[in-house]
């Protein structure tokens, strides 16, 4: 055994991988050769000193700078990642009701691809420039032939590459469903809206993604539609909203033709997005109510989106002696009853709530006084 | 080293804005860490600055961690190399006369453990800054050679290399060539 043999052997002797032919061998040489024992001994020697070195402790101090050091930093250094882990599990959601509910999985599974790549360029892009990564540990170097060159591909970031190489991502790609709902622009553009990924990313949202009712709702052209416009989607993100569109009475009258049809109108998509309508909304009641086909009826009705859209009434919904109002039982209650829900699909009611003087009087606060007053309530429950 | 499964979820989680999750991590490497940076830099306060700009780098480019690298591979990488290049910027090679740092070959007889120990620690920065490395990574951080690979970003066979190369150094530094 030549010298660079018996060295190698003696380095790993001392960093405890020597297999034990090799260290029979190892002792074999040192037991007949002088020269291979005193480097032995020597390396040992060495390794014996540096084990005098002990750990040390860190000065106490340390940690609290670090976390102090940090806190400083601006939360977004995080989102990028943060929003691709949400769409991640939604991307999973897709996978699992899509082989339930193929026709309404496949349109959330195209907002969650479709989301990433839009929403992230028109936030991150161009990306910020890259503070030293120093420490990044370089990927394996695969062999890549040379049928595509860089002016064929250009994938210069590395996230939209992660997003790609996701294997959820990649199998839902491959799906002919799940192309076509990428090829829909009106779909493509209402997904870019960040908030419409934030209300995905909603655990009530994600509850009524597992209902059936509601993801075939979603396959509907006409919900796309509703998913293009800005408010809607503006909408979508509200707390409120997403817990009403968790609740399974409201999920039943979304799958209304009536209702999905009023949904294409920009006035009512508009009317969802204010607030306090969206709170409204998120009433068990007035969900109830919007189950009945005589209120899904009415919500068709132009004129009715028209008033839903006008500023005063929207102003006079979110007033707090308005919203007091709504939330009385009694009143819940008239708006349950199919009386009530029949007058107001009736186009007379309908045209007097678009008139511009039935607007102001609901705007009046002597009016929305009356309104919470317990002896109106009670008059319009009965 | 003795790795938890849980580093991959305290990431996680760390990406999701939860900062405890970050400091799990600080707390868990915080001593492995300023040791290698103690080793490479070889002053106390500095190594302190170097372990903390590694911890807050470490956070800034989180979302740049490939989940399928262990973390603390990463993080060592972030530390090593915060502390050569602020070795090579100061440039501060605490100097020893050639064969100040040479003993006896009876070291335990001569010197105190204390004092051997502060020897050794002469005498490794006396190395070149890659040569102490892996005698670091490899000798008080317990590294394989595959771990220390990584870490440096480099093959095994070039840890091997490195290994034996420094050894031999050190041997020289401490021992003498024996010629």
């Amino acid at each position: 055994m030549n010298k660079n043999e018996y060295m190698d052997l003696i380095q790993k002797e001392i960093d405890g991988v020597i297999s034990e032919e090799d260290l029979r061998k190892l002792r074999a040489v040192l037991k007949n050769d002088p020269t291979a024992r005193r480097e032995h001994d020597d390396l040992h020697k060495i390794g014996t000193m540096l084990n005098s070195i002990t750990d040390v402790e860190p000065p106490r101090s340390l940690k609290a700078n670090v976390l102090n050091a940090i806190q400083a930093r601006p939360a977004h250094h995080d989102f990028p990642t943060t929003l691709f882990h949400q769409l991640e599990g939604a991307m999973a959601n897709f996978i699992s009701l899509y082989s339930k509910h193929r026709r309404g999985a496949f349109i959330l599974g195209g907002a969650v691809v479709v989301a990433i790549a839009i929403v992230y360029v028109s936030s991150f892009y161009p990306p910020p420039a890259k503070e030293s990564v120093s420490g990044t540990i370089g990927e394996a170097k695969k062999y890549r032939g040379e049928q595509m060159s860089d002016k064929d591909v250009s994938l210069l970031n590395p996230e939209i590459q992660k997003i790609l190489q996701n294997d959820k991502v990649q199998t839902a790609l491959k799906n002919k469903a799940f192309q076509s709902a990428l090829a829909n622009p009106a779909f493509a553009s209402a997904v870019a809206n960040s908030a419409f990924t934030s209300a995905l990313a909603n655990p009530a949202f994600a509850s009524a993604l597992a209902n059936s009712a509601f993801t075939s709702a979603l396959a509907k052209p006409a919900f796309a539609s509703a998913l293009a416009n800005p408010a809607f989607t503006s909408a979508l993100a509200k707390p409120g909203f997403a817990s009403a569109v968790a609740n399974p009475a409201l999920q039943s009258s979304l799958k209304s033709s009536e209702l999905r049809s009023a949904l294409k109108s920009p006035e009512l998509k508009s009317a969802l997005s204010n607030p306090a309508l969206q709170s409204a909304l998120a009433d068990r009641a007035l969900q109830s109510a919007l189950a009945s086909p005589q209120l899904q009826s009415a919500l068709s009705s132009r004129s009715l989106q028209s008033a839903l859209a006008n500023a005063e009434l929207q102003s006079a919904l979110a007033s707090s002696s308005m919203q007091s109002a709504l939330a009385n039982p009694a009143l819940q209650s008239a708006l349950a009853s199919p009386a009530l829900q029949s007058a107001l699909a009736s186009s007379a009611l309908q045209s007097a709530l678009a008139s511009s003087e039935l607007q102001s009087a609901l705007a009046n606060s002597a009016f929305q006084s009356a309104l919470s007053s317990g002896a109106l309530q009670g008059t319009m429950g009965e | 080293m003795v790795v938890e499964e849980n580093d991959a979820l305290l990431v996680q989680r760390s990406l999701s804005g939860d900062r405890d999750a970050f400091e799990a991590l600080v707390v868990k490497y915080q001593k492995p860490m300023f040791n290698v940076a103690l080793r490479i830099v070889h002053d106390y306060e500095d190594a302190s600055e170097v372990t903390q700009a590694a911890f807050v780098s470490a956070f800034e480019n989180l979302k740049h961690f490939k989940p399928r690298y262990k973390f603390y591979s990463w993080l060592y990488r972030i530390t090593v190399n915060g502390s050569l290049n602020f070795a090579k910027g100061r440039r501060r090679f605490e100097g020893l006369d050639d064969g100040m740092v040479s003993i006896d070959k009876q070291p335990d007889e001569v010197f105190s453990e204390k004092d051997t120990a502060l020897i050794v620690e002469q005498a490794l920065m006396k190395l070149p800054p890659d040569y102490r490395t892996v005698i670091v990574l490899s000798h008080f951080q317990d590294l394989s050679y595959k771990e220390i690979g990584d870490v440096l970003n480099i093959p095994v066979k070039t840890v091997k290399s490195r290994l034996f190369t420094a050894r031999q150094l050190l041997k020289d530094i401490l021992i003498g060539s024996g010629d």
